[in-house]
């Protein structure tokens, strides 16, 4: 079945977009199924003995020379192949869209930190923190509903992550006490839920779902979610702040309300994918210009879903 | 989520039953009994006493890794707590092939007679045993010396279309 985009939904692609060839390839490709990336889970074996395996049966490549647990399978599979193949169920790989990988690549977590991970479930970033831990250091990984931690729960057994605890709360609440008891973490990845206009590919039903209300009332709930996190981030720690839409109301409008109001700073982040920078203006508003240095990744540049990752670092105790 | 830290010198008497049956001699980070003989290990760097205020600010669903259970019949480890422990396992295994490799992940029960492993010391098939393939542990089963019983979760087994 392939869907259409609602006539909102494609005004505000055109216009984020700009020229009318940009568009098309935007069209295009958010029509076309996912390309079949996972992440070799270094807990457990490395990226040489994982290529080895898989390579057995399926055509799989390393796509970047400093990150070689992100791998492409490029072999046509079934429905449910890769997530039914043993060395999927023994954990040694996850099964992640790349560009949700950038989270972590740009929050770069290092064994021994304290890290929260605030909107954590289904996992796939928590387990990317974890391994980049090395399993060392302590992770919060935190999520609301309780199916969504079971999910998470599930997840994190499966990659092996003995560093978490995982905690059921409200994220504006959780923060809040955390700020009161005066808990501070090195980082944070605040990966906030989001209208997932980025999902179009593997999620073909958000087209149908799509709906501009739902983009403005997650954007209120994102900024509350920050101005709640950053008050548990030590002086000097660092916050990436990412969605997998395209809205500016839940981007750059959200880091613009960063910008003004909490002694902050944004940080370009080193990303292996095609980055476009941040929006300045938007619908007659004008961004402060750190949101610039955003990066805006779109299936067309890079052959992916479509994401939004921003790392920022805390000047000052917020008060 | 109740918890219970387990204290020195019960985990030492712990480790020492583990490395009776697998030669399991250090489990690194905290030690904690969750639910019936359920126990996890914790690698991260909060203390217990962090972990015990974290307790009291937020709902704690889980904290680390499942390692294994205690059962009469031993200790029944995690598909995740042997590849926890992977480099110090070394008794107690039972190596399959390749299509045995298939049908314990598809959730079958092996009988022994049948396998094509054959261990030098045959009491190596009583109780708890390890299972391995090549360089992957895949979890434990229990043998009544003629059948292993499957012991990978529902939702780690191979599906069958």
């Amino acid at each position: 079945m392939v869907y259409q985009m609602k006539p909102l939904f494609e005004e505000r692609m055109k216009k984020l977009l700009g020229r009318e060839e940009d568009f098309e390839s935007f069209r295009k490709i958010v029509h076309t199924g996912p390309r079949n990336f996972i992440r070799c889970n270094t807990l457990k074996i490395s990226p040489k003995k994982l290529l080895g395996k898989l390579r057995k049966r399926w055509d799989v490549e390393q796509l970047f020379k400093d990150f070689p647990e992100i791998m492409l399978v490029l072999t046509d599979l079934g429905p449910g192949e890769l997530g039914n193949a043993i060395e999927h169920l023994l954990g040694y790989f996850y099964v992640q869209e790349v560009s949700s990988m950038m989270s972590v690549l740009a929050l770069d977590p290092k064994p021994g930190e304290f890290v929260l991970d605030l909107c954590a479930s289904p996992g796939s970033k928590t387990t990317q923190i974890s391994a980049r831990m090395k399993n060392k250091g302590t992770i919060i990984a935190n999520d609301k509903d309780l199916n969504r931690v079971k999910i998470l729960a599930a997840n994190l057994e499966r990659a092996g992550v003995s560093n978490a605890i995982v905690t059921r709360n409200d994220g504006v609440q959780l923060c809040e006490k955390f700020a009161k008891k005066g808990w501070k973490f090195d980082k944070i990845l605040l990966d906030v839920p989001c209208s997932g206009e980025g999902t179009l590919r593997s999620s073909p039903k958000t087209f149908l779902m799509w709906n501009f209300k739902v983009v403005n009332k997650l954007a209120r709930e994102q900024k509350k979610l920050f101005a709640s996190a950053i008050k548990c981030l030590k002086v000097g720690g660092e916050m990436v702040y990412s969605t997998c839409t395209h809205a500016p109301e839940e981007n750059e409008e959200v880091i613009d309300f960063a910008l003004k109001n909490f002694p902050v700073e944004i940080q370009r982040a080193k990303l292996p994918l095609k980055c476009r920078p941040g929006l300045k203006t938007w619908e007659g508003r004008k961004f402060n210009e750190g949101a610039e240095k955003a990066c805006r990744i779109y299936p067309q540049d890079n052959d992916s879903e479509g994401f939004f990752v921003t790392k920022l670092r805390l000047k000052e105790e917020v008060r | 989520m109740k918890v219970k830290f387990i204290k020195s010198n019960e985990k030492r008497r712990i480790v020492e039953r583990l490395k009776e049956s697998f030669g399991i001699s250090e489990i690194p980070g905290i030690l904690i009994e969750t639910g019936k003989e359920k126990m996890r290990g914790f690698s991260g760097s909060m203390t217990r006493e962090e972990i015990k205020e974290l307790g009291e600010i937020a709902n704690v669903e889980i904290v680390g890794l499942y390692l294994f259970k205690i059962e009469e019949a031993g200790f029944r480890l995690s598909l995740d707590g042997t590849h926890f422990f992977a480099d110090q396992i070394d008794k107690g295994i039972i190596e399959l092939n390749e299509s045995e490799l298939e049908s314990w992940m598809s959730g079958a029960d092996l009988v022994i007679g049948d396998l094509e492993f054959k261990p030098k010391n045959p009491g190596d098939f009583g109780g708890v045993v390890i299972l391995k393939h090549e360089s992957d542990f895949i979890g434990c089963g229990l043998s009544n010396g003629e059948k292993i019983f499957n012991y990978v979760p529902k939702e780690r087994r191979i599906r069958r279309s």
